[in-house]
């Protein structure tokens, strides 16, 4: 009787991603009748590839929603830790130092950003548009507006190695969704950013500290950004300047693909995940199927506002 | 035959459950000036916001000069000649006091271009009639309350209004610009113009209108000219009913003092001073803005505060929500809704919000410990739920509420203040908690009651507090207790 109850509770937990699945299940058949190659094992592992770094940042995106909040400098803090990994690497110091470096100052932009929302009240659109523009331009400067290359090999192999089949990257984001997982379903503070995020007055009532779980929200955010500094410079080989402009679109993409209401206090860490697979997919898929890059933006749009559109119906049929 | 200027037959208005006027037959002279009296929550605000068209009775008809105003937009009243000054002006506040007053309706050239010349001329003509001189190019933003009300006589003024509503104009102004305004009434009167009067203040309605109408749980008690009437027969006539004998509160043994305030102020309260002992219920008694809520705002650590706070025979200033959680004190707020649950939650999630820490174990909250908290909870508050898994903006007000209470009572306080705990619940659900909170203090917790309705405070507390105007204005004790005691301490005019 109990066994069967829980498993009940698992579907009902579970029916909440059936839409998300159905679209990859439906854009898995597409690609796969265009083009044959599209659903082999090496080209899936690529998907996974190409979404592990938007999938990262996409993750503290939509952590930093659900607290009802965004931080448009994910980019520019991406640019910035990857640029620091590389100065500090390419200066033949160990790796590991520039690892910590890089973490250390995604954190820290990502706890300023924190601390300008929660205590001048600017809002965070605004904030983190002006942050933007303040950290990529030290990037610029710290950089000289030049590429960093000559990085030595353990750094990429970082980004060329793999672990079983898996690359290197993507088993690091595999790594960064479970800890989340188990960070906002089973902590104290993962419950305080959902309760935040829902109602912060009520929150507040309820005896949690608002704006520390505000800033602690954003330095989350800034850690992850940092992270997919490191990937995306492992990748690359070199660090560009201009490296992680825009990706905030794609990480609010990813989010909001994945049923992270904008509303604030709703949305899951296995959502999230499916969002930045289903971008990887639309990425990669159209790709395959031979439509150019510029296709690739009008589909991306499109399916956002069917995904966020969708979640919009549901909630007034639930009201 | 009277000559009605507005007519509402058979009105009823319905919010979900709960009945705010049941079908209200009456009329207005044309030509008088009428105080619509009533407690809170008999109806007043609902039958204003009908008249004005902002909401839709559920059923009945209104009949504005031999129309129907039942299918018009607020706009369209507005066209009619039906205007409303508030308490608290609704007005653009960067917009200067000319555009404010042709909002909506300004002057055209050719039917496109503002024409503020045109406008400015009617204004000033207008001014000299009433005599309200104001800057027709300051903002709004710079008035005063009082000179914010004088714009809205102007805007009702200039769109030729023949019944203007006031709602409490008087509640934040001194008393020349309470004189100020009263002259004005007198001579919208005199132009022919029908005013509805809304005030608790007995003395202006005595002073300033010819009519009464007594409002009582959202139905029609009487019409009548005012010199029917004395101060005390309009009191008794408001409260009307008996003190209800469907609850008794338990005898408790009531211990030591727990908690004594002395002469706490804020920007809002002025040396408010009370004691509170285990065990026992004090209330505190007042209008809507007399500085209850404040009051509860200090002592759960909301605001900022001087003057002392002994609690336990220790000094108490709480910083913060969590700081008076951790020392004791919990607050069921007013407004359940914005304060009191996170909607996106489900009933498990609200109750042990502010546990988690207790139910911890080393990094991780314990699914399993959680869940039976949460259940043991339920159980106890008897919250109706389909699980632990339900959203709580899926309950009942009332359910919602026991919510609120069951996370607090699971923090094991001792002292809890409840603001307005029974608002917007239906019967049952409040006797239940009235039940709740007997059983409170009957282990030993205390309870400090913020409410506007008098049967709750007469049948659950052990003394009362009047208040007015942030001050404290008397204390009552239980063999003292009646409403006409209590409403007469809070509406006498000092």
């Amino acid at each position: 009787m109990k066994e069967k109850s829980k498993r009940l509770a698992f579907i009902k937990n579970a029916s909440q991603y059936y839409g998300l699945i159905i679209i990859l299940i439906l854009m898995f058949a597409g690609f796969s009748i265009a083009n044959k190659n599209f659903f082999t094992l090496d080209n899936l592992i690529a998907i996974l590839k190409q979404s592990s770094i938007y999938g990262v940042i996409g993750l503290g995106m939509g952590i930093l929603i659900i607290n009802h909040f965004y931080d448009l400098s994910v980019g520019a803090i991406l640019g910035m830790s990857g640029a620091v990994l590389a100065m500090i690497t390419s200066s033949g110091l160990p790796v590991v130092l520039g690892v910590m470096a890089a973490l250390v100052v995604g954190t820290i932009l990502g706890t300023l950003n924190g601390i300008g929302v929660a205590f001048t009240g600017i809002p965070a659109f605004i904030l983190t548009m002006a942050t933007t523009q303040v950290f990529r331009g030290l990037v610029y400067i710290i950089t000289g507006g030049m590429p960093i290359s000559g990085l030595p090999d353990s750094l990429l192999y970082f980004g060329k190695g793999y672990v079983g089949i898996l690359p290197i990257a993507v088993v690091v984001m595999i790594i960064v969704y479970i800890i989340s997982y188990i960070f906002m379903n089973y902590t104290e503070t993962g419950r305080n950013i959902f309760a935040t995020g829902g109602n912060s007055v009520a929150a507040r009532y309820s005896g949690i500290n608002v704006k520390w779980t505000v800033i602690l929200t954003f330095a989350i955010s800034g850690f992850l950004a940092a992270i997919g500094g490191i990937l995306l410079v492992a990748k690359l080989q070199s660090a560009q300047p201009a490296m992680g402009n825009s990706y905030e679109m794609d990480a609010i993409a990813a989010a909001a693909i994945g049923g992270v209401s904008l509303d604030g206090g709703e949305g899951s860490v296995l959502g999230m995940f499916l969002g930045a697979i289903i971008l990887g997919v639309i990425n990669n898929g159209m790709v395959m199927v031979g439509f150019d890059s510029y296709w690739q933006m009008v589909a991306k749009g499109v399916i956002i506002i069917l995904a966020v559109g969708i979640d919009v119906y549901r909630k007034k049929l639930q009201s | 035959m009277a000559d009605y200027i507005i007519q509402l037959k058979d009105i009823s208005k319905n919010y979900g459950g709960i009945q705010a006027l049941k079908d209200i037959t009456l009329g207005f002279e044309r030509g008088m000036i009428h105080a619509l009296l009533g407690e809170n929550g008999a109806g007043k605000s609902t039958l204003i916001r009908s008249l004005s068209g902002v909401e839709k009775p559920t059923k009945g008809d209104i009949i504005f000069e031999g129309k129907s105003t039942l299918k018009l937009s607020p706009k369209q009243i507005h066209d009619l000649g039906i205007s409303t000054v508030y308490q608290e002006p609704m007005q653009a506040p960067h917009m200067s006091v000319l555009e404010n007053i042709y909002l909506g309706r300004m002057e055209k050239k050719g039917g496109v271009w503002i024409d503020k010349k045109k406008m400015r001329e009617k204004l000033l003509r207008l001014m000299e009639d009433t005599e309200i001189y104001l800057d027709p190019d300051t903002g709004i933003c710079k008035l005063g309350t009082a000179q914010r009300q004088m714009v809205e006589i102007l805007k009702a003024l200039s769109s030729d209004a023949k019944f203007v509503i006031f709602d409490e104009p008087t509640s934040s102004l001194t008393n020349d610009e309470t004189e100020i305004l009263f002259n004005q009434i007198k001579s919208m009167k005199k132009r022919g113009i029908t005013v509805l009067y809304i005030s608790h203040r007995m003395a202006e309605i005595f002073e300033l209108c010819d009519r009464v109408t007594i409002f009582r749980d959202g139905m029609y008690i009487e019409s009548n000219y005012l010199s029917e009437y004395t101060s005390d027969k309009l009191i008794q006539t408001m409260i009307g009913r008996e003190i209800g004998d469907w609850f008794y509160k338990k005898e408790v043994k009531i211990g030591d003092e727990i908690l004594s305030a002395e002469k706490i102020s804020t920007g809002y309260l002025k040396d408010v001073s009370f004691k509170l002992r285990k065990g026992e219920i004090i209330g505190f008694a007042g209008l809507v803005g007399a500085g209850r809520t404040e009051v509860a705002k200090v002592l759960f650590g909301l605001d900022k505060f001087t003057g002392s706070i002994m609690f336990e025979n220790e000094q108490y200033h709480p910083k913060s929500p969590r700081d008076a959680m951790n020392k004791g004190v919990v607050l069921v707020p007013e407004d359940r809704k914005i304060e009191g649950v996170v909607h996106t939650m489900n009933v498990r999630e609200n109750i042990t919000l502010p546990n988690l820490k207790a139910l911890k174990k080393v990094l991780f909250v314990g699914r399993k410990r959680e869940a039976g908290m949460g259940r043991e909870m339920m159980e106890r508050l008897k919250i109706k739920a389909s699980g632990l898994r339900q959203l709580v903006s899926n309950l009942s007000g009332g359910n919602q509420q026991k919510v609120v209470f069951a996370k607090w009572l699971a923090t094991e306080p001792k002292i809890m203040i409840l603001d307005e705990p029974t608002r917007g619940i239906d019967v049952g659900a409040k006797a239940e908690i009235y039940r709740i909170i007997s059983d409170l203090v009957e282990r030993g917790i205390s309870i400090i009651l913020m409410s506007s309705e008098m049967p709750e405070l007469i049948a659950l507390c052990d003394g009362i507090y009047t208040m007015k105007d942030g001050k404290i204005t008397g204390s009552l004790d239980r063999r003292e207790f009646s409403e006409k005691a209590i409403l007469t301490k809070i509406i006498e005019e000092d």
